[in-house]
């Protein structure tokens, strides 16, 4: 018996024109189908309707215009900003830092430290955020951390905690790459172990870091639970997230569904720029992120 | 240029003992060998060397200075790793020049430097590669540059050159012997290689089960092994299995087959009714009688293959089939019998060990 497997003669088999074809029929209509909200939520945003009709008439900049214009728009945009901001600046650094630790470093208790660091994803936001609110608006109560007096500080922590294990985890494949002799060789060399990280270990990881902010951001500004149950208790300090939603309650005092949309387009084109970037820094082929 | 001292060095990961009680005295400027099967414990005792490791017990001293918890950047050691650990986000020159640069050496100095000791290593004007551009054989000699180039008081070795293939690898073991001899500086090298230790070492020290069994030149380890062990792991040859029938100038073991004569190199003695091991190398045999006292087997010739220099006879004596060294002039037909010549100052008896 020959086999036909080999370097040279794989076994995998071309698929007839028609069955291609078909192939690619069906994708099409299946990405179709799965991005229908977002085409959607595009249409709203940039088009009027007619009092009567299901399809839009006009083309329209007017809604995304308010992005900008809008005082309360425009607040909520610089409020995710900032706060996704902050947020990823901590979630690199601790997050950085555990998994150094957990990688490279024998110390008793970093079994504890890993699984810690990874939790959050399974804490539902709703039951975080909560739990701040009870806790904070309690024992912290009339200070900056009391979320009645001013929420930001526990949304910026919310956003950090629950987002920190992407940081992590993507820092720790980055280090997992590292091979410990390159550490040894630089020591062995002379130079001393914060040397030895910021000329060997840092350049080496700085794309996985890039990489982790990078998802850590986006997934910061989309973030819903602790937005919405803790955003709106100062009007000042709402986040995007926060307004969509009472946009969408008809809640909000700049009322048009199409304002919201045009937030929701904002926040596809930061998470679709953001992959981008994150794709070209390390150059695969396809993400593991969902739009 | 330093001499290395070991003291009763031991290293244990959880219940493993990598390094057991070792003791040694590595010379200035003697290329020392650490020989062992994989899993003896041999990198460790580098890696303790180059303060990679911390000794659990015992004191390493360089020069009498006592370094045992000096860590590695304080050593001015330049250690080669087997996977060489060239940085991959620096270019060749850069590689070279980082020993130099974190010892604050003046700019100009490293340039000058890391140009010299490519040229040492025959690579000048590949300084703007990366790593990744190089071949196995250029990436170890990379290494090897950048280690050479801080100019250290140790140079460890540990499997330099086991990634390459074979030819390269007899090549650059002589490239690393010569830039030694060039320098004159203290090498430790690792090795399972028994070939590439005997080549390159001054003294060899073989460790086995964390502990060193021997040390000595390539040549007392080869002609006077201490025990079954060294005997069987260095070089080629055959094991007659014995019991000592009597002790006199020299030592007598019947083997079933015979009674051969022979004298005791290791460091445990043997007495009458002993269960011993008689090892033979294959160059030691000969296959007509000799002028100085001798042995006589009367073998079976089961094969024989031609390698050039002489033809590898493999002959039956009893149940046990020995390997020599036959001259190459003549046909060895399987079958025919082969009487075969042993001197008995080249007949080595050993107390009898278990092996695995």
């Amino acid at each position: 018996m020959l086999s036909k497997g080999g370097r040279w003669a794989t076994r995998t088999k071309n698929p007839q024109p028609y069955v291609k074809a078909l192939i690619v029929v069906f994708l099409v209509a299946l990405i179709l189908l799965a991005a229908m909200p977002q085409i959607g939520t595009v249409i709203l945003a940039t088009s009027d309707w007619a009092t009567s009709g299901t399809l839009p008439t006009t083309f329209t900049t007017q809604y995304m215009n308010t992005l900008f214009t809008n005082s309360e728009v425009r607040g909520a945009v610089l409020n995710s900003l900032l706060y996704s901001g902050v947020a990823v600046v901590i979630m690199i650094l601790v997050g950085s830092s555990i998994a150094y630790i957990v990688d490279k470093r024998d110390i008793p208790g970093k079994g504890i430290l890993d699984t810690l660091a990874t939790i959050p994803v399974a804490i539902p936001g709703i039951s975080l955020a909560i739990g701040y609110f009870l806790f904070f608006s309690d024992v912290f109560q009339g200070t900056l951390l009391d979320p009645l007096v001013d929420p930001a500080l526990l949304l910026i922590s919310a956003y950090s905690i629950r987002r920190l294990p992407f940081t992590t985890r993507s820092v720790g494949a980055g280090l997992q790459n590292v091979d410990k002799s390159l550490e040894e060789s630089s020591m062995n060399l002379g130079a001393d172990r914060s040397t030895t990280f910021f000329r060997i270990v840092l350049p080496l990881i700085v794309s996985h870091i890039i990489n982790g902010a990078i998802l850590g951001f986006v997934y910061s500004m989309s973030e819903v639970s602790a937005s919405v149950t803790l955003g709106g208790l100062r009007e000042d300090r709402v986040p995007i997230t926060y307004f969509i939603s009472q946009i969408v309650y008809g809640a909000a005092a700049t009322g048009s569904v199409s304002i919201g949309a045009a937030l929701c387009v904002l926040l596809m084109a930061v998470q679709i720029t953001a992959m981008a970037i994150s794709n070209y820094i390390l150059k695969q082929k396809s993400s593991f992120l969902g739009v | 240029m330093v001499k290395v001292e070991l003291k009763n060095v031991t290293k244990r990961f959880g219940e493993v003992i990598a390094s057991d009680s070792v003791n040694l005295v590595i010379n200035d400027g003697e290329f020392f060998t650490f020989l062992g099967p994989s899993g003896c414990g041999k990198t460790t005792t580098m890696r303790m060397i180059a303060g990679l490791e911390f000794p659990s017990e015992g004191k390493v001293y360089y020069d009498d200075k006592d370094v045992t918890s000096l860590p590695s950047f304080k050593r001015n050691t330049g250690m080669v790793f087997q996977n060489y650990a060239l940085w991959p986000h620096m270019k060749v020159s850069e590689n070279v020049a980082y020993g130099l640069e974190v010892r604050k050496v003046p700019k100009e100095e490293i340039a000058e430097r890391v140009e010299k000791v490519l040229d040492l290593v025959g690579l000048s004007g590949m300084g703007d590669r990366f790593p990744n551009q190089l071949s196995g054989g250029q990436q170890q000699r990379v290494a090897l540059a950048r280690v050479l180039v801080i100019e250290p008081d140790i140079l460890l070795l540990d499997e330099p050159l086991s990634n390459l293939d074979a030819k390269l690898r007899v090549e650059m073991r002589e490239e690393i012997k010569d830039i030694q001899r060039k320098l004159g500086i203290t090498t430790i090298y690792v090795t399972h290689d028994q070939e590439e230790a005997m080549a390159i070492s001054d003294r060899i020290a073989i460790q086995n089960y964390g502990k060193i069994r021997q040390v000595g030149t390539p040549q007392e380890i080869y002609n006077k092994p201490d025990n079954l062990f060294i005997a069987t792991f260095i070089g080629k040859g055959a094991l007659l299995e014995g019991n000592v029938t009597s002790i006199g100038e020299n030592i007598s073991v019947d083997i079933g087959e015979g009674v051969l004569e022979g004298h005791n190199t290791g460091n445990k003695s043997l007495e009458e009714g002993d269960h011993a091991a008689v090892v033979l190398r294959p160059e030691n045999f000969f296959l007509k009688a000799l002028d100085e006292p001798y042995n006589v087997l009367d073998g079976l010739i089961e094969w024989s293959s031609f390698i050039g220099a002489v033809t590898e006879v493999k002959i039956l004596i009893g149940d046990e089939s020995l390997l020599i060294d036959a001259p190459a002039g003549r046909e060895y037909v399987s079958g025919e019998s082969l009487k075969v010549y042993i001197p008995k100052a080249k007949t080595v008896i050993l107390p009898w060990m278990e092996l695995d």
